[in-house]
């Protein structure tokens, strides 16, 4: 026996697959660059920006999906969650709304808790029969009724607090970063209580599972103004770096700015996008360095075999369903980490915003293009769909105007072309996701 | 080792394994056969903890193992390979193997990202060991290929291989030679031979061909319509009445008669 292998050893790559990762992040770069120099830097900056986060959602999705195979289309969900830790941990506390009503609402929720637990407890000591399911329908409603007598004046109370600005209960008014491992706690633990219920389901019914609760939970942030003022939106969430004002009114910063030639609201918005810039991608590191050492592990050698065949690894004495759900919470838990961010850059959290297509469907195309089962891949195509999705909108117009221009006026097609712009979005992702698909099926840099 | 009594399990009203009661002895290798439909992948899947069984009890040396998990039954010793190889088709022959060792330190996720050195220790023991494995199964050859890419015979191989990985008990082999040239069915005959001598594995092996199981088994069992047949050594087998009826056919016997 000769020198012994590396756990991950495989298969000599073809030759020019090594290079293949870096020439498509240069290509990626120079992409940005160029947009940068046609649009100006801070366009670019801010597509860098939500490129990072995008990133890091696709690195969650592709945790779950390229790793072990679970189908969430429920994304958007778990972004909603990270994004309300936001609110929930940097918000400064509405004090008039918790002498108003607040500790009725927690009791609210305490009792509706108590009674899923005394449900479950029922369910778990009654033998099987027509007792145990008329102890349950009793307990059942009697705690939905106590728990709403509760909970509803307590929140008629707190909604009632100078609706127009607050009407919640606000946050704990910790600094903002807090939010972000706050938000991936909060979206782990969904998960957890998800993954318990849903994840014995087969694929498919796991994503039909995961859609509706990703919209349940949407449902709720949008109705539950007591939580976060629902479609109302909570704006003007602390930001963890100097915004672009305290910048401008800072005299060293101005200074410095003007020794190096620029003007201060320039130089000012692009620092504050640059900072932002350094914190995301610190954590994007942090989340890429984690993947990448748990799954060139065992621990991802057991997955990459879960997924591959379930029965099999059962057989083999893996216990595929804690696994599965250890992986669902930690996908999720990163996602949610990415919801956090988001909210953050933002400033504010607006639930009517979250539409599947753009947080559910576009998070997947980052992950099927890029190459799902490798993280690279992900991230490539984070930035990469971002991108287009933001470029594709001014470039359609550009390109259609001057199209529209070559065209004889008032002709048939230029008022054909001038409706069509606004499908430009749409279009593009369609036709890039069936090429990838037809001439790379396995994403840009795919698994192996 | 492991005593089945009145095993039933209906698929609605069919009954695939009607009644079976049967005893594998420790360091046998008992042969199971019986036509097609007779009810012994169905009894593998009920004992092997995939299907729960409809009524009846499975024990293995005294315990009563009915209806634990797959992953439970593993860590009891039992392990068993598939009548369609269940290989971890995108990761290599090593690889495969290398993933069957329980308890492995790294597959806790916080022993891979603060306990590296730790576990690339136990890495190198496992590969090592995994190299050793595929040399007795002579297809060390095939260490870093996909074992996707394996053909039908040396999936078999390679599920074999996995079982090798721990100390198992008693081994299930459901239809190992299906699929497999002569050549590499003598190989695996070889291989279990070895392991039932060498390291005193118990196996319960489902097959068809007469002269494998003929070579490798005693006692042998016959199943038909979902019940225990007969029972005995391989030559009383292939001379009993009522398996010819079932199962042989009267072919073998008017050449046995000729």
């Amino acid at each position: 026996m000769t020198s012994v292998p590396r756990a991950t050893s495989q298969a000599a790559p073809r030759a020019g697959a090594d290079l293949r990762i870096p020439l498509l992040y240069l290509a990626m770069a120079v992409l940005l660059v160029v947009t940068g120099w046609i649009m100006g830097a801070n366009y670019a900056l801010t597509i860098v920006n939500m490129g990072l986060i995008s990133a890091i959602m696709a690195l969650g999705v592709n945790l779950q999906w390229g790793y072990a195979g679970l189908f969430n289309i429920g994304v958007l969900g778990f972004l909603a969650l990270g994004g309300l830790a936001t609110v929930l941990v940097a918000m400064p506390p509405v004090v008039e709304a918790w002498e108003a009503g607040g500790l009725r609402v927690m009791a609210g929720l305490v009792l509706g808790f108590v009674t899923i637990l005394g449900l479950v407890q029922i369910w778990k000591r009654m033998a099987p029969g027509r007792a145990r399911t008329w102890s349950m329908i009793v307990f059942g409603v009697a705690g939905l009724l106590v728990t709403r007598w509760v909970f509803d004046p307590g929140v008629a109370a707190v909604e009632a607090v100078s609706p127009a600005s607050t009407g919640y209960l606000g946050g704990l008014g910790l600094p903002v970063l807090l939010a972000w491992p706050a938000g991936g706690l909060l979206a782990a633990g969904a998960a957890w209580v998800i993954g318990k219920t849903a994840l014995g389901l087969r694929s498919d019914y796991l994503a039909i599972a995961t859609l509706g609760i990703g919209e349940i939970i949407l449902a709720v942030l949008k109705n539950e103004d007591w939580l976060a003022r629902g479609v109302k939106n909570v704006v003007g969430i602390p930001s963890p770096v100097p915004q672009a004002i305290q910048l401008q009114n800072d005299p060293d910063f101005v200074a410095r700015a003007a020794q190096l030639g620029y003007d201060p609201v320039t130089a000012s918005t692009l620092w504050n996008k640059i900072l932002y810039m350094g914190l995301f991608a610190a954590v994007l590191l942090v989340v890429l360095v984690l993947a990448q050492l748990a799954l060139h592990s065992p621990w991802g050698r057991m997955m990459r075999a879960i997924r591959d065949n379930e029965v099999a690894a059962e057989a083999m004495g893996k216990d595929v369903t804690r696994r599965h759900l250890q992986i669902f919470v930690l996908g999720s838990a990163v996602i949610g980490i990415a919801g956090a961010m988001m909210v953050t850059l933002d400033g504010q959290l607006t639930p009517g915003s979250y539409q599947p297509l753009r947080y559910t469907f576009l998070i997947w195309v980052m992950v099927i293009v890029g190459g799902s089962g490798n993280n690279w891949g992900a991230i490539l195509g984070g930035f990469l769909i971002w991108w287009l999705w933001v470029v594709v909108e001014p470039l359609g117009r550009w390109i259609f105007a001057h199209l529209i221009g070559v065209l004889p006026e008032g002709s048939w097609l230029a008022g054909h072309l001038a409706g069509a712009e606004a499908h430009m979005r749409l279009l593009t992702m369609g036709v890039l996701l069936l090429l990838v698909l037809r001439f790379s099926p396995r994403g840009l840099i795919p698994e192996r | 080792m492991i005593e089945v009594h009145d095993l039933h399990k209906h698929f609605g009203g069919f009954r695939a394994v009607d009644g079976a009661s049967l005893s594998i002895r420790p360091g046998t290798i008992t042969g199971l056969i019986g036509p097609n439909g007779a009810g012994k992948t169905t009894l593998f899947n009920v004992i092997a903890g995939r299907l729960p069984p409809t009524s009846g009890r499975v024990t293995m040396g005294g315990e009563d193992i009915t209806g634990l998990p797959p992953h439970e039954l593993f860590h009891k010793g039992l392990l068993r390979t598939f009548q369609i190889a269940h290989e971890f088709s995108s990761m290599t022959v090593r690889e495969n193997l290398m993933m069957v060792p329980p308890n492995q330190s790294g597959e806790s996720i916080w022993n891979a990202w603060f306990a590296r050195g730790r576990i690339r220790q136990e890495e190198a023991r496992l590969a090592r060991k995994a190299d050793e494995v595929l040399e007795f199964l002579t297809i060390r050859h095939l260490a870093d290929e996909k074992a996707g890419n394996l053909s039908g015979g040396q999936k078999k191989l390679l599920e074999l291989g996995r079982t090798m990985m721990v100390d198992a008990r008693i081994v299930f082999l459901d239809e190992v030679g299906a699929g497999v040239n002569r050549t590499l069915l003598n190989t695996i005959g070889d291989a279990i031979v070895r392991l039932n001598r060498e390291r005193g594995y118990t196996f319960c092996v489902i097959e068809h061909d007469m002269d494998f199981i003929g070579r490798l088994c005693d006692p042998v069992i016959v199943m038909a319509e979902g019940k225990v047949l007969a029972e005995g050594p391989a030559e009383s087998i292939m001379r009993n009445e009522a398996v010819i009826e079932a199962y042989l056919g009267r072919g073998l016997r008017n050449k046995g008669a000729a």
